[in-house]
C-alpha cells in the first residue's frame, strides 16, 4: 500500500511528538539547570537518523520513521528555548554547556548511528 | 484528556508536514523552520523555567527537527565543503537561539 508522502510525515511526526511527551513528561527534567531529558531526546533521535540512512531506506520508510518520526521526535524548538532562558537568566556557564552537548552530542550520535547502519547494512 | 491528547496529534502532524513542505526549499526551508519555530514557542511560553515548555506545547516540536540538523551538518561537509557545513550549523543555533530570545522578551 502506497501512502501519500504528507500522510506518512503525518503519521510519523505525530508519534515522534507523542514519544518525546510520554519521555519528557516521565523523565528526571532538570539536572543543575540543565535540561537533560530533552538532551537525551536531542541525541537519540539523531543516532536513529543516523542507523536508518546509513543502513539505507527507500523513500516511503524515510519520510515515514527519518522525516517523520526522528523529526517529530527532536526539536530544535525546546532546545532553543531552553538554551535563550539560561541566558536570560544570566546563566552562561549552564547556557554555553547545553549548547556545546547538545551540538557535539547530537553530531557524534548521528555519526555513531551511521557507522552502525552502514555496518548492518 | 483524551480531547486534548487527540488535539495534540492533530497539532503535531501539522507541524511535521508544514517542515516537510518547507525543507523542499532546501537547507534554507529547515533553518527557517526552526527558527520560527523557536519564535513561536518563545512567544507563548508563559514559563521561562529551562526544560519546562515541553509538554503544553508540544505541538511545535514537530514543525522544528534538531536530527535533520545533525544530518544536514554532516552531508554539505561530505559534499560541499566544510565551510557550508559550520555556516549551516552556525546560521541555524545563532538564529533559532536569538529568536527564542526575542520571543521570551517579548512574551514578558
Amino acid at each position: 500500500m502506497r501512502l501519500s508522502p504528507a500522510i506518512l510525515v503525518a503519521l510519523g511526526g505525530a508519534s515522534g511528538a507523542a514519544t518525546r511527551w510520554a519521555i519528557v513528561t516521565q523523565g528526571p527534567g532538570l539536572w543543575e539547570n540543565l535540561p537533560l531529558t530533552v538532551l537525551f531526546i536531542n541525541m537519540a533521535g539523531c543516532a536513529l537518523l543516523g542507523l536508518l540512512l546509513g543502513r539505507g531506506i527507500t523513500e516511503q520508510p524515510r519520510l515515514l520513521l527519518g522525516v517523520g518520526f526522528c523529526g517529530g521526535l527532536t526539536t530544535f524548538s525546546t532546545f532553543a528555548v531552553d538554551t535563550a532562558g539560561l541566558f536570560q537568566e544570566r546563566l552562561f556557564d549552564e547556557a554555553w554547556s547545553l549548547l556545546a552537548f547538545s551540538i557535539i552530542g547530537g553530531l557524534v550520535a548521528f555519526l555513531l548511528g551511521r557507522k552502525i547502519g552502514k555496518q548492518l547494512a | 484528556m483524551i480531547f486534548t491528547f487527540l488535539l495534540f496529534l492533530l497539532l503535531a502532524a501539522s507541524g511535521a508536514v508544514l517542515r516537510w513542505l518547507l525543507s523542499q526549499q532546501g537547507l534554507k526551508g529547515t533553518v527557517f523552520a526552526n527558527v520560527l519555530g523557536a519564535f513561536l514557542l518563545a512567544l507563548t511560553s508563559d514559563c521561562i523555567d529551562p526544560g519546562a515548555t515541553t509538554p503544553g506545547l508540544g505541538p511545535l516540536g514537530p514543525l522544528t527537527t534538531f536530527s535533520t540538523s545533525a544530518a544536514a551538518a554532516t552531508q554539505p561537509h561530505e559534499q560541499n565543503g566544510k565551510s557550508k557545513a559550520l555556516l549551516y550549523l552556525a546560521a541555524t543555533l545563532a538564529l533559532g537561539v536569538s529568536a527564542a530570545y526575542l520571543g521570551l522578551t517579548l512574551s514578558q
